[in-house]
């Protein structure tokens, strides 16, 4: 009996789960590889929309977000990537909810001291680790690495590489 | 819930697609890679056409820098310590330059000024040899000559005394394009310009000569070490050209804007040689030039200059002009 009350409030969970969702974090991102020398870690964030599509396990989403990074000098750094992604819901039966994310789109950026801007493509793959606190809400970690893809440039030599890590808050709406 | 196809259409689809069709710039490996190289010098000599080391001098220079800026903006925003030694072997000395690390600077700013942050400087033999102070984290036989030109509030002494910042006047200033390869040089005159004072504790050490005041001993120690000769200039790499004549001890050029007389109390002419031939001045810029039968202490003070001829006006990059 006490089985059956577990598998049913679990069953509810996921429905609940599986709603349309709306959320946002914030957390530091860092600038990896050749960036790591030319600007700081600083606190970015973002906010998100997702449905669920018909296979079980799997969401999309859009996503954007904002971080800016400046140095103690004049190098400085500003992103807002606006994308969509794919996320996986490992198929396990826990308190917490395991996403794999993976995601492409655009990314405007901005650097200093050259004072040039512009939009260039994104791709990006990410964990997300949450639990739910009651129907509606939904607490989290998120983990995400993004590309911003340079290298078509002619002239380029380098792509940027982040990684975000973040709190994140959603609803299930 | 036929919602989520277009959701997902829209979301990847339509930033990919917007960014595929413009071709844009690299602008990551604009910001980690440099376009303006920062080189100093300390020489009068704007090349390698520098005068050897005469007279009694001490044999190591201790040099701290914190960091340069270009009127305020923090551009090279690290800091150098160096031994350098009082020879002809370093790039310091020997009028190639040292490399000194930095960032890029603001496109289409005008730079009128250097800053150089001398935390501080010294030099060995001193006497007695016992004296230390302290210096990249260890304890040095010598004498740290700067002490009090790092207290910005509550000197008594002249601003362009000052070396934390030493306000190097750029000639002609940066007109920095953001394209190619540029390259800012800062010089100060410490080559040759030496002076030995006493304390009055018995202490007797090198320093580098004030070249506006005559700073004597006991009365004005904290002061020594300031007024240092100084100038600096910037040029697209692969875009000047070279100036030949002959005359005079040194020939020197100057942006044709300027007038000879401001170069005077410290401020040196941008290009100054032996060699008879001036490089890296850069295309599109009239410049002035000069002969001078002064030495180098003269020419710090109030160098004496004759024309060597009518303005130089450099067209194509590598041209040289006769005059």
């Amino acid at each position: 009996m006490l089985w059956e009350n577990v598998s049913a409030a679990s069953m509810r969970r996921r429905d609940d789960f599986m709603k349309p969702q709306a959320g946002i974090w914030f957390g530091p991102g860092m600038p990896l590889f050749e960036l790591k020398d030319k600007v700081e870690p600083a606190l970015g964030g973002g906010a998100f929309f997702r449905l669920n599509t018909p296979l079980t396990y799997f969401k999309t989403g859009v996503e954007v977000g904002y971080q800016k990074h400046d140095s103690q000098g004049v190098n400085g750094i500003s992103l807002v990537p606006i994308y969509g992604n794919v996320l996986f819901l490992l198929p396990i039966k826990f308190p917490m909810n395991f996403q794999f994310k993976l995601g492409a789109g655009g990314v405007k950026v901005y650097i200093k001291p050259e004072e040039k801007q512009q939009f260039d493509p994104l791709f990006m793959a990410g964990l997300e680790v949450s639990f739910m606190a009651g129907r509606m809400v939904n607490f989290g970690l998120r983990f995400d690495y993004m590309v911003i893809y340079e290298k078509h440039i002619s002239g380029a030599k380098y792509n940027g590489y982040f990684f975000n890590t973040g709190l994140t808050l959603y609803f299930n709406l | 819930m036929k919602n989520y196809k277009i959701l997902l259409l829209t979301s990847i689809l339509l930033p990919l697609l917007f960014t595929s069709s413009c071709d844009g710039e690299p602008l990551i490996t604009e910001l980690v890679e440099n376009r303006v190289n920062l080189i100093i010098k300390g020489t009068l000599e704007s090349d390698t056409s520098v005068q050897a080391w005469t007279g009694g001098r001490p044999s190591l220079f201790y040099l701290d820098i914190s960091e340069i800026r270009a009127d305020g903006d923090r551009f090279a925003n690290y800091r150098l310590v160096d031994k350098i030694p009082v020879n002809e072997t370093n790039g310091f000395f020997n009028g190639n330059g040292l490399n000194y690390r930095s960032d890029d600077l603001y496109i289409d700013s005008k730079y009128d000024n250097v800053e150089v942050y001398i935390r501080k400087m010294g030099f060995n033999d001193v006497t007695p040899s016992s004296n230390t102070f302290y210096f990249d984290d260890e304890d040095v036989s010598g004498y740290d000559f700067n002490l009090n030109q790092i207290r910005v509030e509550g000197s008594t002494d002249t601003d362009e005394n000052l070396v934390f910042p030493l306000y190097v006047p750029v000639a002609g200033g940066i007109k920095y394009d953001g394209e190619g390869e540029w390259i800012l040089e800062v010089r100060m005159v410490i080559k040759n310009n030496l002076k030995q004072y006493t304390t009055s504790a018995g202490i007797t050490f090198w320093a580098i000569a004030d070249n506006i005041n005559d700073v004597t001993n006991e009365s004005s120690v904290g002061y020594i070490g300031g007024n240092i000769a100084s100038i600096a200039y910037a040029y697209k790499k692969d875009y000047t050209g070279t100036i030949t004549f002959s005359g005079g001890t040194y020939q020197v050029a100057i942006p044709a804007e300027d007038d000879i007389t401001e170069y005077v109390n410290g401020k040196i002419p941008p290009y100054i040689t032996t060699s008879g031939v001036l490089k890296n001045i850069p295309v599109g810029v009239p410049m002035k030039v000069y002969t001078t039968g002064s030495n180098q202490a003269k020419i710090i003070n109030s160098g004496t200059y004759t024309s060597a001829g009518a303005d130089v006006l450099l067209t194509v990059p590598g041209e040289n002009a006769n005059r």
